[in-house]
């Protein structure tokens, strides 16, 4: 294993410095003083007399020099410290690299998040951080690099995201793995460190969510725990940054102080002690071809019968002798314990566990029921776990448009404001016009339907963190199944409600490939929060009344129309059995008003961004589009009718007339067809160029109007059409991120030509349907 | 009358230099809606393949 605190050490050096010469994060020995008597025993006092051992803990370059002497820290200035003559001895590690690892919803990204102020994506479900993150801290002149893991059960991978966990331990062999354990559920959190402990990395466990485990009754004798295990426990509670500092002081002393942070080794017994010495004395015969594993877990992992192993061993000369000891020690194992060596293994590793908790955890109180029992006994009930689902997403939707109604009609009112202005301001023109029209006219549009979206991610946020989606995809366990997925498919999906992006990466959690493809490809369906605009302006233009309920039945189409499409997948192009469901239910936590802020907050500025980018760029584009050619010639007296000419006779209204046969079946015309072409770039593009079309279209008095004031008096639009136009946009291809996002995860083109055409095939015949048959009925 | 047509079409073409780039950016995966990005799934998908399913 390498070691980092000798890799970077520099040796001594007779040569003398002075203290402003110092290096941030060195350690030195203090000569002498070239000063008076006075000045002298001023600093002896201070505890920096000659010989004595300190580190620079800051030395920016400008200003007074820090350090630490005698565990003491002190500020000089640069001109004394140009008089300190000093001898460098150690540089010490100013570069520690660490690994958070631990089980899925341990709180390995709240600690993440704590130690380098990053503000990654937090849930209480499992399976939220599926790609490792890294970011770094400076901790007094220490760069400490920090990689945070997706949360893994075990080393033996059994989903892509365990393995990228496990590769990264095992092959980037981090200075120290912080092992990052839920002290609320202790002793299967640390069957992940039985493992660790075999690699031969120092390990820290920071005992996350004690609070919790305090108020289940359970008082944890952290030292006691940690001299069992041989590493330093530090308890911590995440969310509230305590701990934080112990933890750093432990990952600092670990590295330069040599305290104890390795683990004690495992004894499996001693017939499998023996077995495993053995197969371990064959791999140390060619131990350049064990690039670097430690032996004993190699061995360990032999028996366990972990097949990547075999990829690892592939060049070693004995191999096949390997190979032959281990079957014929599996087999003596066997007949011994009368079990699989798995078996036998994780029964031992248990009893480690459970020796270390009976000695160091003491129980208050017998655990029967918790509050999140009684909870989960209505909320994954199987008839009233339904009835609830069905009402906490009504009631998402629901707020998510009558709360926001009176913030987006000021906001809608702001902008109009806004237009005034600016066509008093600028002369009257084409400026002016791409001012008003263009650049308020489709921005604005889109910046209206923000208290929409702040709204929906905090309910998101909500659901996410209180511990919520975990019981969804519980209950939707039942019907995934029937349709042949299981119910780890469902936290994708909900995801999506968010953005397809995430939840096209977070279907690592499905170890089954197969299962894992039939749910990105429905994932799409799950309306994200790009769409939320177009929902919330064309269901506010038609339905003012109940836009909420509307909008939750095309929240609702989407589930079903991800149902049906599942079933048909897995009768055709992916046949299969779906893989069992095993995923873990985590307890109910109150989230934190700083946790839901900052992912509201997040989400809120990222529209905006968006707003001020993306869509302000597409605006002037479209505005072009609609604008050009000029035609100057007066063709109608009525200045809305020349204008409605103009705009038809403009680059996109050929363009848009040109699909206009495709798309009049289904009841849109052409302004309609180029909204739903722009939105390829983004969904939102779909809501500003509407608005954008009609700045440039409408050049009659009721220019003061809203955009959705102006969409209820289009005679295009009828309660059908609109109904028509929200299912086209919930079901067609999604946006172009995604797409990227979908062709990397699947790492197929095929897969993603099949995603575009078969969802924009799907959303035509279903559009088809609902227009037609609307007509049938004389819906329209 | 002229000086608008100018500034106008030096927006434009601002405008379509921003959105291509976006586009591009896009395009890597990167630059979504409220999401911890994907900086590189390169690595994954490589893992995916690697493994039989």
């Amino acid at each position: 294993m390498k070691n980092p605190a000798l890799t970077n050490t520099e040796p001594a050096s007779a040569q003398e410095l002075r203290l402003n010469q110092a290096k941030l994060g060195c350690s030195y020995i203090m000569i002498d003083l070239d000063g008076g008597s006075k000045l002298k025993e001023k600093l002896y006092s201070m505890g920096l007399n000659p010989g004595v051992k300190f580190r620079v803990i800051a030395n920016s370059g400008a200003g007074p020099i820090g350090i630490e002497v005698r565990q003491t820290k002190l500020a000089i200035g640069r001109g004394m410290a140009a008089k300190i003559r000093i001898s460098e001895e150690v540089c010490k590690q100013t570069e520690i690299t660490i690994a958070l690892a631990g089980n899925p919803n341990s709180g390995k990204t709240t600690i993440f998040n704590g130690l380098t102020g990053t503000n990654q994506h937090v849930a209480n479900y499992p399976g939220v951080t599926v790609e490792k993150k890294e970011g770094q801290l400076n901790y007094e002149g220490r760069v400490i690099r920090v990689i945070d893991l997706p949360g893994t059960y075990s080393l033996s991978a059994n989903s892509p995201e365990e393995s990228i966990a496990c590769n990264e331990i095992i092959e980037r062999k981090p200075d120290i793995i912080v092992g990052i354990v839920d002290a609320s559920n202790i002793e299967r959190n640390l069957y992940l460190f039985t493992q660790l402990a075999e690699l031969g990395i120092p390990i820290i466990i920071a005992l996350n969510m004690s609070d919790l485990a305090r108020n289940r009754g359970l008082i944890i004798d952290h030292r006691q725990l940690g001299r069992l295990l041989g590493v330093p426990v530090i308890p911590m509670i995440g969310n509230k940054k305590k701990g934080q500092e112990e933890l750093l002081e432990a990952i600092v002393a670990c590295v330069e102080k040599d305290i104890c942070c390795k683990p004690t080794p495992i004894s499996y017994g001693a017939e499998l002690d023996a077995e495993l010495a053995n197969i371990k004395g064959l791999l140390e015969q060619d131990i350049a071809q064990i690039n670097g594993y430690p032996s004993r877990w190699l061995a360990l992992k032999l028996i366990e019968g972990d097949e990547p192993i075999q990829r690892i061993l592939a060049n070693h000369s004995q191999l096949a002798i390997i190979n032959q000891t281990v079957q014929k020690a599996r087999a003596k194992l066997r007949s011994i314990f009368g079990e699989d060596t798995t078996s036998v293994i994780t029964d031992k590793r248990y009893g480690y566990i459970s020796g270390a908790c009976s000695e160091s955890i003491k129980r208050t109180a017998e655990h029967r029921h918790d509050i999140s029992d009684n909870i989960d006994f209505l909320l994954i009930h199987p008839f009233w776990g339904m009835v609830f689902f069905g009402l906490i997403m009504w009631l998402m939707f629901y707020l998510t448009f009558n709360l926001a109604e009176k913030p987006v009609e000021l906001i809608e009112k702001a902008m109009g404001a806004l237009s005034v202005l600016a066509s008093n301001i600028l002369p009257a023109g084409i400026l002016q016009s791409l001012v008003v029209d263009g650049i308020i006219g489709g921005v604005g549009g889109v910046i209206v339907f923000l208290p929409n979206i702040m709204i929906l991610f905090l309910s998101i946020a909500i659901l996410e963190d209180t511990g919520y989606m975990a019981r969804a995809a519980f209950i939707m366990d039942r019907i995934m199944h029937k349709i042949g997925l299981h119910g780890k498919s469902f936290i994708p999906m909900l995801v999506g409600f968010g953005c397809s992006v995430p939840a096209y990466m977070s279907s690592r959690i499905i170890e089954d490939k197969t299962d894992r493809l039939v749910t990105m490809h429905v994932t799409t369906f799950m309306s994200c929060g790009a769409r939320l605009p177009v929902y919330v302006l064309v269901c506010g233009a038609f339905w003012p009344q109940a836009a909420g309920n509307v909008m939750f039945s095309i929240y609702v189409l989407g589930i079903l129309v991800a149902v049906g499409v599942v079933k048909l997948l897995r009768m055709t192009r992916f046949k299969g059995v779906s893989a069992p469901f095993v995923m873990e239910l985590p307890p109910y936590r109150v989230p934190t008003l700083r946790s839901l802020i900052l992912h509201m907050g997040e989400r809120s500025l990222q529209y905006i961004r968006k707003a001020g980018t993306m869509i302000l760029g597409f605006s002037i584009i479209m505005w072009f589009l609609m604008s050009f050619p000029q035609n100057h010639e007066i063709i109608f007296g009525d200045e809305g009718r020349q204008a409605a000419y103009n705009l038809e006779h403009s680059f996109a209204g050929k363009l848009g007339k040109l699909t206009e046969p495709l798309i009049k079946p289904l009841g849109f015309d052409w302004r309609m067809g180029v909204a739903i072409f722009s939105g390829f770039a983004a969904k939102e593009v779909v809501v500003s160029t509407m608005g954008t079309v009609y700045g440039v279209d409408d050049k009659s008095d009721k220019s003061s109007l809203t955009l959705r004031q102006r969409l209820r008096q289009d005679p295009a639009y009828s309660r059908l059409t609109a109904y028509a136009f929200l299912v086209f946009v919930l079901l067609y291809m999604p946006c172009m991120s995604a797409m990227a996002v979908f062709l990397r995860e699947t790492g197929s083109w095929k897969e993603l030509l099949f995603q575009i055409s078969y969802t924009t095939a799907l959303a035509y015949a279903l559009t088809l349907i609902v227009y037609q048959g609307g007509k049938l009925l004389g819906l329209g | 009358m002229l000086l608008q047509y100018l500034i106008v079409f030096a927006v434009v073409i601002i405008a379509a230099i921003v959105v291509t780039r976006k586009l591009l950016y896009q395009s890597k995966g990167r630059g979504c809606q409220g999401c911890n990005c994907p900086g590189k799934s390169e690595e994954f998908r490589k893992l995916i393949k690697s493994k039989e399913h």
